[in-house]
Order: structure tokens, then C-alpha cells, then sequence
């Protein structure tokens, strides 16, 4: 009598929705990660055009940002680097890829003005 | 050395948005990648050390920024440029447009070749200066020595003894004196036309006999004080032809040609000294040439040393005091003429004068 074995797989699954480009706010490449400024930034042209400006950096480790024109409308570029330079960039090894949620909230002291009559 | 010479328009490229790893084995036989995009315009060149400093995907994100040499840099520039970025390969400029590749290799060989070339110059043209400057101390002391020699020996005379002196020690002083002139208008003469001054040409008419008689007594005194045994045989089938030209520069060639070929040959040898009419008697071709031939007594003008009471000290004049080729062939061209050597492989030679001829003017 011939044995027959059933074969029998597992697999664990999961899914979860995600949007294109992986990163919404500002991106961060180190010098020596796999993929360079024009791959990328040709890569988010094609996905979102026009939504992201491109800076090279003179840094030791970071070669280049990409900031979202979202957030450049809230703030200056200068302020964003500087801010960048001082919070992130000593966390960043040369061969990484590196995401930054910036979420920007402003306010106000106070807000006055007359009614109109 | 145009830098548009060495310029490299079959250079190897690839495409901007290539993968590194399709390109790997290209960069490793070429040594470097020529970027050019779809439009055909120069984006960068990529080498492996780029690829060490930026290890991307694409090879235009590997790319570093490298030194651009224009058409119009200067030798150590563009070396300094090739020395500040380690690329063997740069891109060449004009006007901002993209012309092609200057390998650093072929400039490096141009340039070496050059100074190469540059020092062997320098080094002939510092021993023929050495040469020169030591003939002419010696065709200076010559003359003077003979001079100073023979009125010492005729200050010392006694009054009766003065009456015997030779006539031929008053033409030796006086034609010592003569050759000392004539070697400093030499001198005079050589420093005016390298500097390009113009030059005045005088034309008289002679009988061509005369001028072989000033070059045989010249070379007859010379040979006094040296050891040089080379016989010289002026051959003239018509004594009584003339020649109306710039006597002096005539004279001044053939001494010059003479006294090269005297340096030539060795001692003992006879260098005949003729000339033909050419082109129907429109041109006189003089010629100075060594001669293995049997010459009678008579015929030459035996150039060897002669007793004399005079003792010199200065070495043999094998190397006598002569002008190169190419400044006898400036003193040549103030008469139209031209000056060619020719050799064959027994060692004969035979330089040339040729020139217009004119018998005589008719005045």
C-alpha cells in the first residue's frame, strides 16, 4: 500500500493600505545609501509631480532632502534645514534612508481687530 | 600643442539612468564612463572611485563633480586640474559646448615627449655654443699671436740685421692682420644678420682666379700654425673668367665651406675647389669637395706645416672657426644663392654654391 503524504503550507499574512511615495512630509538620503537623488527624485516625479523639492546638503553623512511643498508653505527652507541639522541629521548613518513625519502646527498669541460695522 | 589635438571623440558612454551593477564590468575595462543623456548632451563622467564614494543604483547618482578643461587652458593648468580630481579622463569646453575627452595618459605622453625633445635642443644648442665660443678664441688668438710674435722677433733685431729681414715676415704680419680684421667683420657680420638687421651687399666684378689666389694665401698662412697636412687644389679652366657680384660675400661663403670640409677629412686628404656654369650660363655653381686623386706638385697648394721659429702654444686647429650650414646659407641668400651638401657612403662630400651669374656689368 503506498503511503501518501499531504503537503501543507503556512504563511503568515497581513496587509495594510500604503500610498506612494512611502513618505508624505520630508525624506533624508545618506550618502551611501542604494538609491541616489536623481533615482528618487525621478521616481517621485512620476508618482506625485511638482510635490517635492529637492536640496543637497553639506553634511558629512546626509547627501540630499526632499521636503514636501506643503510643508515649505508653512516654513522656510533655512528654518527646516537648520531645524534638520541640529534634531536629525546626527541620527543619520550614510547608508540609510531616512523618513520624517513633520507635522507643523502654528499658532497665534492673539488675533485682534475691529468688527466691521 | 593645440589641446584640440589630443582631444578623444570615440570615447566610451552610457546612458544617465543606467543600473551600476549592468555597467560594472564596461567601468572596470575603460577605467571611466562618459555620461550622455537621451538629447545627446554631456552629463558627467563616471569612474570607480566614484562608485567607492557614492554607491548608489543609477549611475548618474554615482557620479562626482570633476574639473572641466577649456580649449584655451595652459599646459600646467590642465595638469593641475588632472592632479585635483582623480578621474583619468576630463571633459574639454569651448565656448560651454561639449567637444570631447582629454585622456590624462596621452597629455602626460605629449608633454613628456616634448621636454624631451626641448632638452636635447638645449643640449646641442649649449655645445654648439661651447664649440663656437672656443673656435673663435682660437681664430682671434691666431692672428694675434702671429702678430705680436713676429714684431717681437723684429724688435729684437739688431740694426743690421733689420735690413736682412724677409719680405716675407712683413707679409705674414701683414696678412695676420688682415685675417684678425676679417674674423671680427665675420663676428660683426654673423650678429647682424641673426638679428635680423638688414645686411648691405656690395657688387663689384673680379676674375674668379683672383678670389681662388685670397682663399689659397689665406688657407696657406692658417696652415702655418697648425698641424694640418689636408692639400687644397683650386681647379680654374678659365683663368680669365669673371664674375660680378658681392666679391666679398663670395669670398666669405667658400672660406667658410672650405674651412668646414678641412675639418671633415682627414690629414693628408686634398679638397678640390671649382665651379660650372649652369643653365646655360645663367648660374655659376661653385663646389667645395674631397677628392681621393692624385694631385702633381704644381697644381696645389700644399697646406702643411713650414719650419718656423715661432712656437705656439695653443692646440692644432682641426676644429677651426667656422660658421654651420644654416649661417652660411643666410650669407647666401644676401646673393640669391643657395648652399647644399651632399654626401655619399665612401665618405665624399661636396658642398655647393649656386648662384645667379653675371660675367660683367657694362657701365
Amino acid at each position: 500500500m503506498e503511503e501518501q503524504s499531504d503537503r501543507k503550507f503556512s504563511a503568515q499574512l497581513s496587509f495594510e493600505e500604503v500610498r506612494l511615495p512611502p513618505f508624505e512630509d520630508i525624506l533624508i538620503l545618506g550618502k551611501k545609501c542604494p538609491q541616489g537623488k536623481h533615482g528618487v527624485f525621478k521616481s517621485i516625479e512620476f508618482l506625485i509631480p511638482n510635490e517635492f523639492e529637492v536640496f543637497e546638503i553639506n553634511d558629512e553623512f546626509v547627501e540630499t532632502v526632499f521636503i514636501n511643498n506643503r510643508v515649505l508653505k508653512k516654513m522656510e527652507k533655512d528654518e527646516i534645514l537648520k531645524i534638520l541639522k541640529e534634531k536629525v541629521f546626527p541620527y543619520v548613518s550614510a547608508s540609510e534612508i531616512i523618513k520624517v513625519d513633520f507635522k507643523l502646527r502654528i499658532y497665534y498669541d492673539s488675533v485682534g481687530g475691529e468688527f466691521a460695522k | 600643442m593645440k589641446i584640440e589635438d589630443f582631444i578623444l571623440f570615440d570615447y566610451p558612454k552610457i546612458m544617465p539612468y543606467v543600473g551600476i551593477l549592468s555597467i560594472e564590468n564596461k567601468l572596470k575595462e575603460n577605467e571611466y564612463l562618459v555620461i550622455i543623456d537621451e538629447n545627446n548632451n554631456f552629463q558627467g563622467i563616471l569612474t570607480s572611485s566614484d562608485i567607492i564614494s557614492r554607491p548608489h543604483k543609477l549611475a548618474i547618482d554615482c557620479m562626482t563633480d570633476k574639473e572641466i578643461i577649456l580649449t584655451d587652458d595652459t599646459y600646467p593648468l590642465l595638469l593641475d586640474k588632472f592632479k585635483k580630481t582623480p578621474s583619468v579622463a576630463l571633459p574639454v569646453f569651448k565656448d560651454g559646448k561639449f567637444l570631447g575627452i582629454l585622456e590624462k595618459n596621452t597629455i602626460i605622453q605629449k608633454i613628456k615627449s616634448k621636454m624631451d625633445s626641448f632638452q636635447k635642443e638645449a643640449e646641442i644648442s649649449q655645445s654648439i655654443k661651447t664649440e663656437f665660443l672656443n673656435n673663435f678664441s682660437h681664430e682671434l688668438r691666431t692672428p694675434l699671436n702671429q702678430i705680436i710674435g713676429f714684431m717681437n722677433i723684429i724688435s729684437e733685431l739688431s740694426s743690421d740685421d733689420l735690413d736682412k729681414v724677409d719680405d716675407q715676415y712683413y707679409s705674414i704680419v701683414k696678412k695676420s692682420s688682415e685675417q684678425f680684421l676679417g674674423t671680427m667683420d665675420d663676428l660683426i657680420e654673423l650678429s647682424r644678420i641673426n638679428s635680423g638687421e638688414e645686411v648691405q651687399i656690395f657688387k663689384d666684378c673680379s676674375i674668379i682666379e683672383s678670389i681662388f689666389n685670397n682663399l689659397s694665401e689665406y688657407f696657406e698662412i692658417k696652415a702655418q700654425y697648425t698641424n694640418n697636412k689636408t692639400k687644397l687644389h683650386f681647379i680654374n679652366p678659365d683663368k680669365t673668367r669673371t664674375i660680378y657680384s658681392d666679391i666679398k660675400r663670395i669670398k666669405q661663403i667658400l672660406f667658410h665651406l672650405i674651412n668646414n670640409s678641412i675639418k671633415h677629412v682627414n690629414e693628408g686628404s686634398v679638397i678640390e675647389i671649382c665651379y660650372t656654369l649652369i643653365n646655360e650660363e645663367q648660374n655659376i655653381c661653385f663646389q667645395v669637395r674631397n677628392s681621393e686623386k692624385l694631385i702633381l706638385d704644381s697644381d696645389y697648394t700644399n697646406i702643411k706645416i713650414k719650419d718656423s721659429k715661432i712656437s705656439t702654444s695653443y692646440n692644432s686647429l682641426q676644429n677651426g672657426f667656422d660658421f654651420g650650414l644654416g649661417i652660411i646659407q643666410k650669407i647666401a641668400d644676401l646673393i640669391n644663392g643657395k648652399i647644399t651638401f651632399e654626401t655619399d657612403s665612401n665618405n665624399n662630400f661636396t658642398y655647393s654654391l649656386e648662384m645667379p651669374y653675371i660675367a660683367e656689368v657694362m657701365k
